[in-house]
């Protein structure tokens, strides 16, 4: 099973533009789901949600807390786990992620927080092969085998 | 097509500056609901809405630094 998605040129407040790879998922949890257009980032250890999308769906917020460092920064974090759904262009080729590993990005108070979904390594990165493919404006995710899967 | 995928390929080409920071319901290639307050612009698109499954976004414009990581 393969999914191809794509970059999206996005402006920034400099006036320049950065493509970045976003990702058709559908998140759910124990209120309802919603369809994002999410970051993939292998840069990333583990899927990253905002609070306020946390909320929204219904994810556990009963986890343990715990700190995400980026780059000369440190945020607050609370464990749980999410459905995410990877939605193609038919239904039949959809891919759902049970139970996926993630981290709840806690609000700071007063201050205008990232929103952005990223998904990271951990449950995601076991399960396709994912390659990036700027020139041709792709992300090609492929499905593992059974056999691939089995051996991790 | 399965119209998320319809509203993801829409989503890729349009530019929002004139929502900059703003959550976005987008169904059927339109902005349908817009606000600063995610559970505010979900009950609100659910309201007018309540059969459609919405593409949600927020404009990443908003962001104070310009580059991720």
């Amino acid at each position: 099973m393969t999914l191809i998605y794509k970059f999206k040129k996005e402006r920034l407040e400099n006036g320049g533009y950065a493509s970045r790879p976003r990702i058709l998922v559908e998140l759910s949890g124990d209120d309802g789901s919603i369809i994002v257009p999410a970051l993939i980032d292998s840069g990333c250890d583990t899927s990253v949600i905002p609070e306020g999308i946390a909320k929204a769906v219904g994810l556990n917020m009963s986890g343990i807390k715990d700190k995400l460092y980026a780059y000369r920064e440190v945020n607050e974090v609370m464990q749980s786990t999410a459905n995410i759904t990877f939605l193609g262009k038919e239904y039949r080729q959809s891919v759902k992620l049970p139970n996926i590993p993630v981290l709840i990005a806690l609000a700071k108070e007063g201050i205008n927080e990232e929103e952005d979904i990223i998904l990271g390594i951990n449950g995601i990165f076991d399960v396709f092969e994912i390659t990036f493919k700027k020139i041709q404006n792709k992300i090609i995710f492929k499905k593992a085998s059974k056999e691939i899967l089995s051996r991790g | 097509m399965i119209e998320s995928y319809a509203n993801y390929e829409w989503f890729l080409k349009k530019d929002f500056k004139d929502y900059s920071g703003k959550w976005l319901a987008i169904i059927d290639k339109k902005i349908v609901a817009s606000g600063n307050d995610v559970k505010q612009v979900i009950q609100r698109a659910k309201k007018d809405y309540p059969t459609k499954k919405p593409l949600w976004i927020i404009n990443s414009l908003s962001y104070n630094n310009d580059f991720n990581l």
